[in-house]
């Protein structure tokens, strides 16, 4: 009776023991849910119901938004008209471009910057504080000054070029040839810190016992860079490469700033396009249309991006 | 197990803050307002009645600040019975603050009227952001053709826009650089292009620093030449007509005067020496040529202290005796958002039809049912406040009201405009900055043109 009892009472407490697990995980469920709730609630409304609210707009005839009278569904014809568009295809090749040129250059320079700042230099902080700089400093005070520095007149690079017996130095920012080049550099040279800091983490959480063992089994320098370094720094590499990637196509701020997109149409990236199509020509539809594109071009880089990690990148 | 309660309180009120905080960040939507105008005084505001209805005049900063404005608002709330003005302030200046001010109203912001000129009206009026002016005009029984005549420009056959200022490009001229070079000033009836050049030429002293002539980078520098000559920008097809040699000439010109002739900036030094518009106050160059509206800044010693004069002339001719001057009218247009229709529109009539009365305002009036004697009267306002170069009502009036200046628009006007006077300046600097031939320059301009004009045909 007496074991019965007991047996009776340890299964009941083993119920209940479950009950309270199982109530405890739905509590924290439903914390979780309401901790997420603000983030959610706000991608919607400023996230997602804009994205939908565009798609709509970009398969009709929209020009202005206070004008809807004449307003009428129209499919693809806006996405097919930017397809014939020689404007619009020019200003997607150059965002290719800009992308091929930035991306490489503001990853590689990231890296190579935080390899030098890991060693033991003197000033390091310093020279970490100082190369971070331009990323958290303002858009129109570094236009002002690579103005001043790209003069074609009498800027330093140029006085230095013709010091160096060049008789016709660039135009730079104005040259029709030079000018995206130029941006993409301004541009990773502002944005390079970011990369920098990044990199500097993902080299620290490297475990030196692993140079150590590499060094005893005669390994160089390179050797433990390209064996060692780079294979666990590969996840670091692959956020920051799908972050160049879609901020190297959301150049409108820098382009705006430095060229509008000039001269000519020298550097007008899709970004420039969508924003002349909107507020310059009063096209909304066929400016969301290209607004459409281009998310569309950026999600396809980075699905591929993501399904490609698997044979390059290395997790613990 | 205490503790849950109070953790999931604490997990609560976290919750709750992170969802309330955003919009407790928003603000009700307000005036962008940068400075506080000087009609805005609290001691005047105190006693005004109940019954004034506030009415917002969208404005550019910098033109809120001129003193010419304020004199303006002051004295019509002054006079104004059942409404008053307020600036509310738009950030940007001209084609910055259009497109701002265009976007503002598309969105739905509260605004009653703006300024506009009649190059803007058609683009404003198609996106039905201000409204006909006809009905309401009906009911206050004002007749608005007889008072404006051919001043009026209509879109679909209705009024936007009430004229109040004629713009009419002149030339103004450093008279202590011409006394210094030796060169008579120049003659109205005489003055033309080839003078221009000529008496450039003299004063330039590249050394030194000074140029004879100075030039901005807008379309209408690009393009002078052609419109004077009276070669439009369309053919009777519809489509562009930038394959006239005139539009080549004009575009050949203006690069001149800075790559072959070397009487002012060209267009590389302009751009990457971030030159300004009112670069000619610096007191390093002979002659500008621009609209009327820039004698403001003979008038502002504060902001352009000098110790040289000024003097004025008509804009220079192509051809000898025949005087034609690049102009745009300017004018206040009710915004499609004002809550204040019969108040707006009150307003902009007492504006239109009084604004160059005001002390220091600054404008010529474009109302046609004016007399000789009103004409010169509105001359006299502008001349008190440039008597510093003696320049006097009579000069004032034979340079921008003279029956002889026959007056074509500054922009050109019609399908893809916003484009076309875009386009020009792009690929104007192509050229003048050697990146281009002129051939190029031009086939690449007309092939814009025709597609920005079927652009804005498609519906």
């Amino acid at each position: 009776m007496i074991s019965l009892a007991s047996d009776l009472v340890s299964g009941n407490a083993i119920k209940t023991k479950k009950k309270k697990l199982a109530g405890f995980r739905l509590q924290e469920q439903r914390l979780g849910y309401l901790f997420i709730l603000p983030f959610a609630v706000g991608f919607l409304i400023f996230h997602a119901t804009p994205a939908l609210i565009s798609f709509v707009i970009s398969v009709t005839n929209m020009r202005f938004l206070s004008n809807t009278a004449d307003l009428k569904f129209i499919g693809l014809q806006n996405f097919i008209e930017m397809f014939r568009d020689q404007e619009v295809m020019a200003a997607l090749g150059r965002s290719f471009l800009y992308s091929a040129l930035y991306v490489p250059i503001i990853v590689l320079l990231g890296l190579l910057m935080a390899v030098l700042i890991n060693c033991r230099i003197y000033a390091r902080g310093i020279l970490r504080t100082s190369l971070f700089m331009p990323y958290i400093s303002n858009m129109v005070a570094i236009a002002i000054i690579w103005s001043v520095i790209l003069d074609y007149k009498d800027g330093p690079v140029n006085q230095l070029l013709r010091a160096l017996g060049c008789e016709n130095p660039p135009l730079w920012l104005m040259g029709e040839h030079t000018a995206l080049p130029t941006i993409v550099l301004i541009a990773a040279w502002q944005g390079v810190g970011l990369y920098m800091v990044t990199y500097l983490a993902a080299l620290q959480n490297v475990p030196k016992e692993l140079y150590e063992a590499a060094t005893l089994d005669g390994a160089g320098a390179f050797k433990r860079f390209v064996h060692i370094t780079v294979p666990l720094i590969s996840p670091t590499t692959f956020f920051l490469i799908i972050t160049a990637i879609i901020g190297s196509f959301q150049n409108f701020g820098i382009i705006q700033v430095l060229t509008k997109g000039g001269p000519g149409e020298a550097s007008t990236t899709m970004a420039i396009s969508v924003y002349k199509a909107s507020f310059e020509q009063y096209r909304m539809g066929y400016a969301t249309a290209q607004a459409m594109v281009l998310f569309a071009i950026i999600l396809v880089f980075t699905v591929i991006q993501w399904k490609g990690q698997r044979k390059w990148v290395t997790y613990d | 197990m205490k503790r849950f309660p109070a953790a999931k309180s604490l997990a609560a009120v976290l919750a709750a803050l992170m969802m309330v905080g955003p919009a407790a960040g928003c603000q009700q939507k307000q005036a962008p307002s940068s400075a506080q105008p000087a009609s805005q005084q609290p001691s005047s505001q105190q006693a005004a009645p109940q019954e004034k209805v506030k009415l917002k005049y969208a404005i550019s900063a910098k033109n809120a600040a001129e003193a010419g404005q304020q004199n303006m608002i002051k004295s019509i709330n002054e006079t104004a019975k059942n409404f008053e003005i307020e600036e509310y302030v738009i950030p940007g200046e001209v084609s910055d603050f259009e497109q701002k001010v265009m976007v503002s109203l598309m969105a739905g912001d509260e605004m009653d009227f703006l300024y506009t000129n009649d190059s803007n009206v058609p683009k404003y009026a198609k996106a039905n952001v201000i409204l006909p002016l006809d009905d309401l005009a009906k009911a206050d029984q004002f007749d608005i053709q007889s008072t404006f005549g051919d001043s009026i420009k209509k879109v679909s056959n209705r009024t936007y826009m009430l004229p109040c200022t004629r713009d009419v490009h002149i030339t103004i001229y450093n008279k202590s650089l011409f006394d210094k070079a030796g060169v008579p000033y120049p003659d109205n009836a005489t003055w033309t292009w080839d003078k221009y050049v000529e008496a450039a030429k003299k004063i330039t002293d590249a050394k030194g620093g000074i140029y004879g002539s100075y030039m901005l980078d807008w379309d209408t520098y690009f393009t002078f030449s052609a419109k004077q000559k009276g070669v439009s920008a369309y053919k009777e097809d519809g489509t562009s007509n930038f394959n006239d040699p005139a539009w080549a000439e004009s575009m050949k010109f203006f690069a001149d005067l800075g790559n072959v002739l070397k009487v002012q900036p060209d267009i590389v030094t302009y751009e990457t020496k971030k030159l300004q518009w009112d670069g000619f106050m610096s007191g390093k160059y002979g002659m500008i040529v621009i609209g009327s509206w820039a004698l403001a800044m003979l008038e502002d010693q504060k902001t352009y202290p000098r110790d040289w004069k000024a003097g004025i002339a008509v804009m220079p001719a192509v051809e000898a005796g025949k005087k034609v001057a690049l102009s745009i009218m300017g004018g206040y247009s009710a915004c499609a958002t004002t809550k204040h229709k019969d108040e707006t529109f009150q307003a902009i009539k007492l504006l239109a039809l009084n604004e160059w009365k005001i002390p220091g305002a600054g404008r010529v009036p474009a109302a046609v049912n004016l007399s000789d004697a009103d004409a010169l009267s509105a001359m006299e306002s502008m001349s008190k406040s440039l008597s510093f170069d003696g320049i006097t009502a009579q000069q004032l009036k034979d340079c921008i009201l003279s029956p002889d200046i026959k007056l074509v628009n500054e922009k050109v006007v019609g399908d893809g405009m916003t484009t076309i006077n875009d386009d020009i300046v792009k690929e104007g600097e192509l050229y003048a900055s050697g990146q281009r031939t002129l051939d190029q320059t031009m086939k690449e301009l007309k092939q814009k043109a025709d597609k920005a004009i079927s652009d804005d045909a498609k519906k």
